[in-house]
This record gives C-alpha cells, sequence and structure tokens, in this order.
C-alpha cells in the first residue's frame, strides 16, 4: 500500500464516502470523473469491495478470548475493589496457606491506613468454630510489641468468610535481608535476637507461633524486624483444640520449617518455635535450608522432618564451628525436651556467646549418640552385638579375673548450672535426664531442676506453706520426690510431691529426735 | 481510589490527558479481571461471555457515586475498550507462545480452548489497528470502541465528541480498510 501524504488521505476519505453514498452500478463512473490519479482510484475501489461489512471474523475472535480469559481468571481476584467493613480491598499481596492475602486501605477524613486482609477459607464455619475464631482474635489482638505486626481486626464477608485484618508490612524476609544488607555473623544474629525477643514476648503471654518462616519475619526499610502471623496457624486450625492435632493439618504448616511433633501431630509447645528458630538461624548463619522438603506426602514429609539430620552448619560455614554450631543443633534437636527450654535461653546462649562467655549448648554426648544409633539401627546394632558379644565374651572373663578392680577417675567436670543462685543446699536427685535439687530464689527456697547437661536451671514453685525444704530422695519410677520441710515446732513431715502438680501430701511425721528413718521403699510403693 | 478521583481522572483523560489514562488503567483492568472471574463462577450453559457487558458492569460497579451523566459514562466506556484490548491481546499473546511453546507438552494441548486460529485473527487485527492508527488514530479509536468496547455509534459520539454521521463515515472507512489490511485471513474471508 502506498504511503499517503495526510492532504491525499483526507481525499481518498471524501472521495470513499461519497462513492460509498452511491448505489454500487454509478459507483466506477463516478471515480472515473472524480478521482485525480490513478492510484487512488484503485485504492478507493479496493476499500468499497471491501465495504459495508462488519468485522464479524474479528468479534468473534474478542469474544472467544475474552470468554477464555474468564475461564483462567483468579477466584481470588474478585475481592478487588470490594469493600470489607471499612476497608477497601485493593491488590492481592500474596498467597497464604487458607488462601489469597489481599492489600487493603482504610480512608477516613482523617488519616489513610494500609492493612493487609487474610481471608479464612476453612472447611467447616460452624457456630462454635466462629466462635473460637473470635475468641483467639480477641487475644491475638491484645499481643503488642514492636516487632510483631499487629492484629487490627476481623470480620466477614457477604458470603460468611471470615477474614483478619492485620497491620500491612513492607519488607523483605529475614533470610534476603541478611544477605543483602548484614554482612558478618555479628550482624546476623543481632538481627536474630531482635526476632528472639519478640518471640519470647509472645510465649511470655502464652501464644505460640507455629508457623516461623523467613517469609512471615520480614525486616522493614528501617531495619526493624516485624514478626506476622503470630498464633494465626491456630486459629485457622479448628482441630487444634477440638480433636487434637491431626495429620489433616499438615498442610497449614510449611513443611521446610515445621518441628518433628508438628508432623507427628503432637502437641505444640514454644519448643516447638525454638526448632523453627533454629532452622532460621541456621539458613541466615550458612545460606542453606536446613530442612527441605520436595514432596508433599505425610510419608516423605515426616522423613525428612523427623529423621534426617541436616549438615551440621560448621561443615557448611567453617568458621561456625564451636559455639554456634553447638546453638544451632541444640535449637533444632529433633525431641522437643532436649532443645533449649525457650526463646529466652536460646536467645541467652548467643547473648553469651557474642559476650565472649560459655554457652549452655553442647554437643550430644557420645553415649546419647550411640543410643540414637542403635535405635534407628536396631535389628543391625542387634545382630552386631550378639556377634561382639560372644566375641568379647571370653576376653571381659579373662580380664576381669586376671586384673583387680581399678579405682574410679574423675574424666571431666562439667559445669551445671549457670544462674549463680545457691543451689542443691540439701540432696540433689536424679532420674537420670534432670538434676532436682533445692534452690534459693528470691528470698525463698524452691526445688529447681537442670539438665544433666548442664543448663539453665527451671524452678518448680512450692506452696506457701512449705518452709526449709529438703529433698531426700526421687522414687525409682521417678514420679515423686520424697521431701522434708519444716512444721510446727519440731516437727519435720516427711513429704511425698510429684513435680508435675507440686501439691505435697504428707506421709508421716518424722521427728529429728527420733532415730526411726522411714523406710523410702515402703512409702513408694504404697499407692 | 474514590469515585469522585475516578470522575476527575475520566474528565482529564477525555480532555486529551495521557497520565490520567495511566493512572486509569489499573482500576479498569483489576475490575474487568474481577468481573470476569465472578462472571465464570455464575457461569450458565449456553451464555457466552461478551466484553461489552463486562465493560458495562465495571461501569456500574467503579462509577458508584459519580454523576450519571452521558458523556461521563461515555468516557469510561472508552477507557475501558482500550483497557479489554490490552487485555485480550496479552491474553492472545499468552496462549499462542503457549501453543508454541508446547511442541513436545502435549498436556498444554487440552488446556488452551482458544482454537489456535482466532487467537492469531485477534492478534493480527490488533496488528491492522496499530498500522491504521499510524495513518488516522481516530478511526483506529472508533474501531477500537466498537470491537473492544461493544459501544453504539452514539457512545462513539459522545465519548470521542463527534457527530453521528462522523463516527458512521469513520467506521465504514475504517472497517474497510482493515477488513483490505487483513484480506489474507482465511476466517475473514469466510466471514
Amino acid at each position: 500500500m502506498t504511503q499517503w501524504t495526510q492532504e491525499q488521505w483526507q481525499e481518498l476519505e471524501q472521495l470513499f464516502a461519497r462513492a460509498a453514498a452511491l448505489p454500487l452500478e454509478e459507483r466506477a463512473g463516478f471515480l472515473e470523473r472524480a478521482c485525480p490519479s490513478e492510484e487512488l482510484r484503485r485504492e478507493v475501489s479496493a476499500l468499497l469491495e471491501h465495504a459495508n461489512n462488519g468485522l464479524t471474523a474479528a468479534g468473534s475472535a474478542i469474544a472467544a478470548e475474552a470468554a477464555e480469559l474468564a475461564r483462567e481468571a483468579d477466584p481470588d481476584e474478585r475481592l478487588i475493589g470490594v469493600h470489607l467493613g471499612p476497608y477497601k480491598v485493593e491488590a492481592i499481596a500474596g498467597h497464604g496457606g487458607m488462601g489469597a492475602v489481599y492489600r487493603a486501605s482504610r480512608d477516613d477524613a482523617e488519616f489513610r491506613q494500609r492493612v493487609a486482609i487474610k481471608l479464612v477459607r476453612t472447611a467447616a464455619a460452624t457456630p462454635s468454630t466462629l466462635r473460637r475464631f473470635r475468641q483467639e482474635r480477641q487475644i491475638l489482638a491484645q499481643l503488642s510489641h514492636p516487632n510483631i505486626a499487629r492484629l487490627l481486626d476481623g470480620g466477614s464477608t457477604a458470603d460468611g468468610v471470615p477474614y483478619l485484618v492485620m497491620e500491612f508490612i513492607e519488607g523483605e524476609p529475614i533470610t534476603a535481608w541478611c544477605e543483602r544488607h548484614a554482612n558478618g555473623v555479628a550482624l546476623r544474629l543481632r538481627m536474630f535476637l531482635r526476632v528472639c525477643e519478640a518471640v519470647d514476648f509472645a510465649h511470655r503471654n502464652l501464644i505460640v507461633h507455629r508457623d516461623l518462616k523467613p517469609a512471615n519475619i520480614l525486616v522493614t526499610k528501617d531495619g526493624t524486624p516485624k514478626l506476622l502471623d503470630f498464633g494465626i496457624a491456630k486459629l485457622l486450625d479448628p482441630a487444634a483444640e477440638d480433636q487434637g492435632i491431626t495429620m489433616t493439618s499438615l498442610p497449614l504448616m510449611t513443611p521446610d520449617y515445621a518441628a518433628p511433633e508438628q508432623v507427628r501431630g503432637e502437641a505444640v509447645s514454644a519448643a516447638t518455635d525454638v526448632y523453627s528458630l533454629g532452622l532460621i538461624l541456621y539458613e541466615t548463619l550458612t545460606g542453606h535450608k536446613a530442612q527441605e522438603v520436595t514432596g508433599h506426602t505425610p510419608a516423605t514429609v515426616a522423613r525428612v522432618v523427623c529423621e534426617t539430620d541436616p549438615p551440621a552448619p560448621a561443615a557448611l560455614k567453617p568458621q561456625l564451628a564451636g559455639d554456634l554450631d553447638n546453638i544451632i543443633r541444640m535449637a533444632i534437636r529433633k525431641e522437643p525436651q532436649r532443645r533449649y527450654g525457650s526463646v529466652a535461653d536460646l536467645a541467652g546462649d548467643i547473648q553469651r556467646h557474642l559476650e565472649g562467655r560459655p554457652v549452655v549448648a553442647r554437643r550430644d554426648r557420645l553415649t546419647y549418640r550411640v543410643a540414637k544409633f542403635a535405635r534407628r539401627h536396631r535389628p543391625a546394632v542387634a545382630a552386631a552385638l550378639a556377634v561382639l558379644g560372644s566375641l568379647c565374651c571370653g576376653l571381659i572373663l579373662a580380664y576381669w579375673l586376671g586384673e583387680p578392680t581399678r579405682r574410679p577417675r574423675l574424666l571431666r567436670v562439667l559445669q551445671i548450672t549457670q544462674t549463680g543462685r545457691v543451689e542443691g543446699a540439701s540432696g540433689v536427685v536424679t532420674d537420670g535426664k534432670r538434676l532436682y535439687s533445692t534452690e534459693r530464689l528470691g528470698g525463698r527456697w524452691t526445688l529447681a531442676s537442670v539438665s544433666v547437661d548442664g543448663g539453665v536451671t527451671s524452678p518448680i514453685p512450692l506452696p506457701e506453706q512449705f518452709f526449709q525444704p529438703d529433698l531426700e530422695d526421687i522414687s525409682p519410677d521417678h514420679k515423686s520426690f520424697l521431701m522434708t520441710a519444716a512444721g510446727k515446732e519440731e516437727e519435720r513431715p516427711l513429704w511425698a510431691m510429684s513435680p508435675r502438680c507440686s501439691v505435697p501430701y504428707v506421709t508421716c511425721n518424722w521427728m529429728p529426735s527420733s532415730t526411726l528413718l522411714p523406710a523410702a521403699s515402703a512409702i513408694w510403693s504404697s499407692p | 481510589m474514590q469515585s469522585g478521583d475516578f470522575t476527575v481522572l475520566l474528565q482529564r483523560w477525555a480532555n486529551g490527558d495521557k497520565q490520567a489514562l495511566d493512572a486509569l488503567t489499573p482500576v479498569v483492568y483489576a475490575e474487568l479481571r474481577k468481573l470476569a472471574a465472578s462472571f465464570m463462577r455464575h457461569e450458565r450453559p449456553g451464555i457466552t461471555l461478551q466484553p461489552t457487558a463486562l465493560i458495562h458492569e465495571a461501569y456500574l460497579e467503579l462509577a458508584t457515586g459519580a454523576p450519571p451523566d452521558l458523556q461521563s459514562r461515555a468516557h469510561f466506556l472508552a477507557v475501558a475498550a482500550h483497557v479489554m484490548r490490552q487485555i485480550l491481546i496479552g491474553s492472545a499473546r499468552k496462549h499462542r507462545a503457549l501453543k508454541r511453546g508446547s511442541g513436545n507438552r502435549v498436556e498444554l494441548q487440552d488446556d488452551v480452548a482458544v482454537p489456535a486460529q482466532q487467537c492469531e485473527e485477534l492478534l493480527a487485527v490488533d496488528e491492522a489497528l496499530e498500522r491504521l492508527a499510524e495513518r488516522d488514530a481516530r478511526k483506529a479509536q472508533v474501531i477500537e470502541l466498537k470491537y473492544f468496547g461493544g459501544l453504539t455509534r452514539e457512545e462513539i459520539g459522545v465519548a470521542l465528541g463527534l457527530t453521528l454521521p462522523t463516527v458512521k463515515r469513520d467506521l465504514a472507512l475504517g472497517e474497510a480498510w482493515l477488513r483490505r489490511a487483513l484480506g489474507g485471513s482465511v476466517a475473514e474471508a469466510q466471514a
């Protein structure tokens, strides 16, 4: 097609309009007479041949594409532009486990507030689950900490789907932030400590996060860490309270940061958050994920989370060898009771490491590792032991018979407690896992326990009237203590007490002047 | 965005402010996508989604509280038609890429419901419209409003400030020009 000048195009337009208004048979003659050039005449004739017909094929192509577009459209987009309470939904900010997370804003005459809105599409929205949901929401709404994104509000959409309104946080996940902004281990540890402080604050308010992961720990432009979705995982999981946690609750957590007890459907506690924090610390310091679940079947998830030990942090970054390696590995131990007792303990160890003081975390003892290995490979170990046993039997017998018994020798001294408080003034008893003793705390004596590996002592409260307690013994089943405490006048009753209920019951009165010492075994065997 | 802002932006766009269109586009875009999604939720057999219906519904949603005058409505429909064209062309490009890239990925064949020919047709229309716009922008716009927005000739006149005979003449020449430009296309020859 020729390139027309503006004037020629206008001329063409007029000729076309005038010719089109004429009956078909008159058009050719008109163009012969009216067109100044043969080129223009050919062009107008060609256009007239295509005139008086719509673009039907184009129209149907457009309709087909529109239908396809609708077919593919994201159902989450339907909320965009909708008002939820005083908030107008603006855009999809991301996708969470339960559906889309939206960015919304509240426009008041006074100020404009930006919020995140999370839809909660649980399976059954029965009145009882909704009531529990509201109660939990109330508890979470009271959690106020500068490093925890506030839960502001909640409600239900027109379709009855509950939603949560949260502080909108713009930032990058802690792992990405560390990569870009925090060079060096110490800087990363200090950021991590701020996160621990916030988690510990929530724990002291009896709220466990349950789904800590880098995506839930954002660092804002000014370098402030903000924890998102505190306690939301529990809120979203009606099974958590009503029927106990089941395997159906698997999709609610992020397997890459889940703790073994979550995968097994066991009780979730502060130790669960310790584990996830350990994984995050591992990742921020080594640059590698500690736990990576590739499949989604419960069996795959369980194998990775419950059985696979990640490579030692020091194996990936040699400068982490020692304290930090021990700290991380203690936080991510598979058994909750063998991790740090609290996030504060974990933070305390990191703080001590930063200050160059000795830390609590120790490598697993050899005996533990042997026992664990044996548990994992039970048949093989049994067979090996049988062979070894028969081989060695004769040797050992010969050795025993031939050598006099050796005197015990002190192999190692381990500092058990670090609180600086007076401990174990009376007896010290053990159930093999923890040492129990008395401890002077705030002018009063209490019972206290500490792991046999050492660490932080945790006090076991005693009733008010319990003066000057002495720990005498522990029952063979490790369920009760035998204690004495000052009674009236010269009396010194003998008590039995379970460390769990800490309500002692008196078993007999024992006068110090008496030479009669009750036989503990008799007491223990009575119900 | 408040409906008041929305009306002001439409006004600015009508007065030739190109930046106003940039501000309006994402809002209209989101609304059209949302409506398309909601259409699918209430889909009834035998009813096909018409872009025109979407655009009119989007106006009802977005212009709540705006003065119900014909002019701002026509301005909105014009913007929506433009956005709809962008959405549909983007979608067609994606589908074409999927089909081309699916050489040995057979599973994609079932996913793509739009016949390849219609995708190509739509992209050809778009390219031809671009060429027409270089020659005569107003005619290209008139075509866009009719086909991508489903505007009537009267609505087009109000939106672009043209008399009805002018709209008719523009449409006649524009359509003829496009049909000729698309002459090689099989689908158009059958129509």
